[in-house]
């Protein structure tokens, strides 16, 4: 079992980018994360998007995306960049960064979904970048060093 | 594979409950969703068919104060047991960090365990994972239901690999054995990941709280 770590300063310009994302695109939330369906970093515009619904949203987009990626194989094209949805008033907006990574865009009325699409268009090599830095790096390479202990029992 | 994040201090792990159709996958995670407080958890979601069957996989998100200083966040995810499910089955396993093996303990589909296993087993090949190199364990379920095998000859069974696992009894329905089993593989996930990290500190993981308690009974 291999582990995969950003570093604080990682996580610092990657925070950055979706935050740019957010005010650019007028998103309601926007969340970076693995096929794997770890969450890598998110933000949101809205208070009604909570950490822990954004995590069931993200666990389907990346189903949903995934199942993309495969009906994509099977008539012959590598992937799919992006997959988009739209109801009347807010959709959401899949954008593949590389084989292991996507942007999750939600948006409401106010996104411009041409904008928004050409926008994440020239933010994602910036976050590709970050994550080809970030490759095999450890817990131990990006900063823990010895800071892992388990809570022993409080009895104990 | 486990994801750290040194800004937000969190670690993420993924954990996928496997096995046969029916064999109450789906149960554990019903029942830990109604038994873990509000807190702790977020929002449970099943993409099932109209009969009730996962159609793609179930997820349950957890939260964990168990490492100190950091946030652990355990993802819980079902796949389904048909037969036909199969790719869905594979990529549900994407970057697994543990695996419970949820086997039926009912005689009348006691063939369903060993398909299941080595379909497991054949869906991790395709990623060049072994099964014996993720942390994993075994629930016997339906204990609570007659005409079911032995403990032992399920074990004798499914638990043949190099090193022998830790199997649980489990009535998933009543909640028997849901959460011995899941602080068990999330404290041999967490575990795995600190010798990874070159931090062996297993002793302390033994001694160490519940990853997460219940309310319900």
């Amino acid at each position: 079992m291999t582990t995969q770590a950003l570093t604080t300063e990682q996580n610092e310009t990657i925070d950055g980018l979706i935050q740019s994302i957010l005010d650019e695109c007028n998103a309601s939330a926007v969340a970076v994360c693995g096929l794997d369906g770890n969450i890598l970093a998110e933000k949101s515009g809205v208070a009604s998007v909570a950490d822990f619904s954004l995590a069931n949203i993200v666990a389907l987009a990346i189903g949903s995306f995934s199942t993309t990626k495969e009906l994509a194989h099977l008539i012959g094209e590598s992937s799919f960049k992006s997959v988009f949805q739209k109801g009347k008033k807010t959709g959401i907006l899949i954008y593949e960064l590389n084989d292991e990574f996507i942007i999750i865009m939600l948006f409401g009325e106010k996104t411009t979904e041409g904008l928004a699409r050409l926008y994440l268009k020239s933010i994602a090599p910036k976050i590709e970048a970050v994550l080809d830095d970030a490759e095999g790096q450890t817990a131990g390479t990006a900063g823990a060093g010895a800071a892992f202990e388990i809570k022993k029992k409080e009895n104990a | 594979m486990p994801f750290v994040n040194m800004g937000k201090k969190e670690i993420n792990f993924k954990i996928v409950y496997y096995g046969p159709p029916m064999s109450g996958k789906t149960t554990n995670l019903e029942y830990l969703h109604t038994a873990i407080p509000d807190e702790q958890r977020g929002d449970m979601t099943m993409l099932a068919t109209q009969q009730d069957r996962t159609l793609y996989f179930d997820f349950l998100p957890l939260e964990s104060n168990a490492i100190k200083g950091f946030t652990s966040r355990f993802q819980l995810f079902t796949v389904p047991g048909q037969a036909i499910y199969n790719q869905t089955r594979k990529i549900v396993l994407t970057g697994v960090d543990g695996l419970v093996f949820v086997a039926d303990s009912q005689w009348s589909v006691m063939e369903q365990n060993p398909i299941s296993f080595q379909n497991l087993k054949d869906n991790l090949a395709t990623y060049n994972r072994k099964l014996e190199e993720v942390p994993y364990l075994l629930q016997f379920n339906k204990r609570d239901l007659p005409d079911i095998a032995p403990m032992e000859y399920l074990d004798f069974m499914l638990n043949q690999g190099s090193v022998s696992v830790p199997s649980f009894e489990g009535a998933a329905v009543e909640g028997i054995g849901v959460f011995e089993t899941l602080n068990t593989i999330c404290k041999t996930v967490m575990a795995q990941f600190i010798k990874d990290n070159n931090m062996d500190i297993n002793r302390d993981v033994k001694r160490s709280n519940p990853v997460v308690e219940g309310s319900a009974s």
